[in-house]
């Protein structure tokens, strides 16, 4: 009795089995042998995902279907988050338990990795639950006497998002109440993304972890939430009109992190309130991007995921990094040439063709946070004098695996920018009307 | 159809008592007696609509609702200063128990007409209401095993609401019972436990150190 298991199906076994391998192998191991476990189980994981069909060749998408570019934002996310840590000392890893960090994370990447291949809103519900579950012990393990602190309240806000989600979830499959059901789900999701009113645990969090955990949260965990949401606008109905609880979580979530990052002096808060920023902007691109929505969103949500860990493997070392930092910052601000300008302008596009009045007030938002982005720029920059005693202190530099993977990003930043602009300049409604957009979910 | 009316409304009791209970281990027995109320709904609910499935999703919820999750919450707290030490409230308890009160209201109003194809469900209104109490659990209360037991009350609600709607989803339920129960409840313990060697309390109003104040 064979089984008879779609090629996605397979790709998931087959990745997961490779990871959990790695955590294996990474729990009865050395640290440092436990490093390299996790990153040669996501290179693994990274090139069967590539060469999946029995032929071989480059067609993840043919294998997966839909979903097939966020996982590759995924594995890129996750081979540059493991190959960070290969040379990174302990003491500038601060990562806590190694043995059982590296486990975690092993299992942390597999299960992310399935979110895509979800394929109903249940098993979509379980991945992303999951990776709540392992996000809280991974932030655990780092034994800080605040990583309690910031795994309870991440974990306790996202537990009552996943109950609001499942609820949600049971609404959309029971096909009652589409609207109801949709709010429901962004509200519970948007606790993993960064959405008003259960974004509360990201800015302790963000603050309280290691710089591997840090990227990890800013990216991964928001880009799970928002493909869950983004997973369900089409099948909701939502794709055809505007949805107005979405736009309403969208703005409201903006206006926050307007009002909180301009004041924020902890540049990690202020790295979270970022977050929030990016996950309103894609979220308002899936109430109000019609057909080009879902591609509008995902475009956000890969330049999110491309800027916050450089900004969090250079974050407070001394050196070159300031410089990688400072440029990550820039990024996020929206500054061209890179990524991040060209998704909001092509955004802006979109929302100025569907109310010109909602772009207004979107820009206005955006004018704070890009003023509380460039001030902690100047701070990188620009640090005041330290007295003798805390400079002894001071971070070492970046090993050069950490300075690699800061590379990769750094490429990845200014690449996606130049592949942008074309994105920008048609603007999501030509997109839209071209069907790029229907093809990500 | 009488007594699934009484065990609803019974369940919402026991909830609307919690709110207002002054010791932990009073609040995880309200939680056992609401479990258990939980599972005859399940149970009259199973015979009403002759689904054999929801027989094995009572028999989990005995199981894992009324048995182990509140032993294991009492084990957590047995020896401890918690067992004796008395809850705090940030409104006064008569102020609770009308914040409470109008909750339920809205929830009963709200949910009554979340029945399928929009006709009146007791189940889903009792469901909406505990679901809401249980989350107003988390946020007026600042011991973290009352915030515990506030996300297993809200679960107890979402799975009543998720019976009332579509009790044919068969898989949303059981995979909400095992994923927010057992795991969910075991990472909490987990915490808890952490939390009190690490500061020596589990009063999430005391923990300052990430500097922003949070429910």
């Amino acid at each position: 009795m064979g089984l008879n298991l779609s090629p996605a199906d397979r790709l998931l076994l087959a990745m997961t089995l490779v990871q959990a391998a790695a955590a294996l192998c990474a729990w009865f191991t050395s640290d440092r042998a436990g490093r390299w476990a996790v990153f040669a189980a996501q290179a693994v994981a990274a090139a069967l995902a590539a060469r999946l069909q029995p032929g071989g060749g480059l067609r993840p998408a043919s294998a997966l279907g839909p979903g097939a570019a966020w996982l590759a934002v995924i594995l890129g996310v996750g081979l540059t988050v493991t190959a960070y840590r290969l040379w990174e000392s302990p003491e500038a890893r601060s990562e806590g338990d190694g043995h059982r960090y590296n486990a975690l994370l092993a299992l942390l990447l597999a299960v992310v990795a399935a979110v895509p291949f979800a394929g109903s809103g249940l098993r979509l519900w379980l991945s992303v639950e999951a990776v709540t579950f392992l996000m809280a012990l991974l932030i655990d393990v780092e034994r800080r006497p605040q990583s309690v602190e910031a795994a309870w309240k991440l974990y306790i806000l996202s537990a009552a998002g996943s109950l609001v989600a499942l609820l949600g979830t049971a609404l959309a499959e029971g096909s009652a109440q589409p609207a109801l059901a949709l709010t429901l789900l962004a509200v519970g999701y948007g606790a993993k993304a960064g959405l008003v009113p259960l974004y509360l645990w990201k800015p302790d969090a963000y603050a309280a972890t290691s710089a591997t955990t840090g990227a990890l949260l800013a990216s991964l965990e928001s880009l799970v939430g928002l493909y869950a949401i983004a997973w369900w606008v089409p099948r909701l109905g939502v794709s055809s009109a505007p949805s107005w609880p979405l736009l309403l979580l969208g703005g409201l979530s903006l206006l926050m992190a307007a009002l909180a990052l301009p004041a924020e002096r902890d540049p990690r808060k202020a790295l979270a309130y970022s977050t929030v920023e990016q996950a309103a902007l894609a979220v308002l691109a899936l109430a109000a991007g019609g057909p080009a929505g879902p591609l509008l969103a995902f475009w956000l949500t890969l330049n999110n995921a491309a800027a916050k860990p450089l900004a969090f493997f250079t974050l407070g070392r001394p050196g070159a990094a300031r410089w990688l930092y400072a440029l990550a910052l820039l990024t996020l601000a929206g500054v061209p040439p890179m990524n991040v300008f060209f998704g909001e302008l092509a955004l802006f596009r979109t929302l100025g063709a569907f109310r010109p009045l909602l772009l207004a007030g979107v820009l206005a938002l955006l004018v704070p946070i890009f003023i509380g982005l460039v001030r902690l720029v100047t701070v990188a920059l620009f640090p005041a004098p330290q007295p003798e005693s805390q400079a002894a202190g001071e971070a070492s530099p970046l090993s050069w695996s950490a300075a690699l993977a800061s590379a990769v990003h750094l490429l990845a930043v200014l690449a996606l920018g130049a592949a942008g602009l074309p994105l920008a300049v048609l603007g999501g409604a030509v997109l839209g009307a071209a069907g790029l957009g229907g093809g990500l979910l | 159809m009488e007594i699934l009316a009484l065990l609803s409304v019974s369940s919402l009791a026991a909830v609307l008592a919690m709110t207002v209970s002054r010791q932990l281990d009073s609040l995880i027995g309200l939680y056992r007696w609401q479990s258990l109320l939980l599972t005859g709904t399940v149970l009259a609910l199973a015979v009403r609509l002759g689904h054999a499935h929801l027989f094995w999703t009572a028999g989990m919820a005995l199981l894992l609702k009324v048995w182990a999750i509140p032993s294991m919450l009492r084990r957590l707290i047995h020896g401890t200063i918690l067992e004796r030490s008395e809850l705090h409230f940030p409104l006064t308890a008569t102020g609770t128990l009308l914040f409470a009160s109008l909750l339920t209201v809205f929830g009963l109003a709200v949910g009554i007409g979340l029945g399928p194809s929009g006709t009146a469900s007791l189940e889903s209104a009792v469901g909406l209401a505990s679901f809401l109490l249980g989350l107003a659990l988390v946020a007026l209360r600042s011991e973290a095993i009352a915030q515990v037991i506030g996300l297993l009350v809200a679960e107890n609600g979402s799975m009543l609401l998720i019976l009332a709607l579509a009790p044919s989803l068969r898989l949303v339920l059981d995979a909400g019972l095992f994923f927010e129960t057992v795991i969910g409840a075991w990472i909490m313990a987990l915490l808890v436990h952490r939390m009190h060697l690490v500061h020596g309390h589990t009063n999430t109003s005391l923990l300052r150190e990430l500097g922003s104040r949070w429910v």
